[in-house]
């Protein structure tokens, strides 16, 4: 057995032939966010605890790239899609296999909304910019390995 | 097919490949342009599609020409972009049918 190493899984965004998809040139940290909120369920005749029931799941995830250009087909592709209005849901994925990921490495595959939440031109650093995914639908591959 | 910004007139024709065209500037095909142009898209990217359309002699830099697109109104202007992707999405003309070959006589 062996641990996994974060730097093999890296995000692939769908390209404009359905079904193929393009690694984003640059990525750095990536973090997938499934919060829950609660429904507060709880009654005066209740007693001393609190009573909830999960509500529904808000699922993103983030993304921090140095963008390499040009890469028309991973960071352009991704900041067009981000600015369109209104906004187009696309697919992605995240693929275990480093930069040769392959199909059988997608370890989670949802459509989603991209946003481009900030980029950042520091005076000693490359430029960067933090992306965020919204889920526009429930991911349809969602596993760990 | 003539692009009207304001009092300035851009005189277009259409990119040899479309499809290519539109994934070098932007990363998505005419197809998936043509449905964000259709929606209430931002000055940048009409001009980011339309520069492919202009003569490379007359192109403006893409910042002066999205300054542009919204000082004239950028629905307006995307309007007329749409059009464009209309035109040059067209199927050709089907070719004229030869006439058939004389039937032998028995």
């Amino acid at each position: 057995m062996a641990k996994l190493l974060g730097s093999n899984y890296m995000v692939w965004i769908e390209s404009a032939t359905p079904g193929t998809y393009n690694l984003i040139l640059g990525q750095g940290d990536c973090s997938i966010n499934r919060g829950s909120s609660e429904i507060d369920t709880t009654s005066k005749d209740d007693g001393d605890y609190g009573t909830g029931a999960p509500g529904p799941r808000k699922l993103s995830v983030d993304l921090n790239i140095l963008p390499k250009l040009p890469d028309t087909t991973g960071y352009t592709r991704l900041e067009t899609l981000s600015n369109a209005s209104p906004r187009v849901p696309f697919l992605m994925q995240i693929r275990k296999g480093g930069v040769t990921g392959g199909a059988p490495d997608v370890v989670f595959q949802c459509s989603v909304y991209g946003n481009l939440d900030s980029s950042s031109f520091g005076q000693a650093a490359a430029a960067g910019v933090k992306a965020t995914f919204i889920a526009a639908a429930a991911p349809t591959v969602d596993t760990l390995a | 097919m003539t692009v009207k910004i304001g009092r300035k007139a851009y005189d277009t024709r259409k990119p040899q490949d479309l499809d290519a065209a539109m994934i070098a500037a932007t990363g998505c095909n005419a197809a998936e342009i043509a449905g964000m142009l259709a929606g209430s898209p931002l000055a940048g990217l009409v001009a980011q599609v339309l520069l492919p359309f202009i003569a490379a002699a007359d192109r403006p830099d893409h910042a002066a020409l999205a300054t542009a697109i919204e000082a004239a109104g950028k629905d307006v202007v995307a309007a007329q972009v749409a059009a464009l992707f209309g035109e040059a999405a067209a199927p050709l003309p089907p070719a004229p049918t030869p006439p058939l070959p004389p039937v032998p006589a028995k």
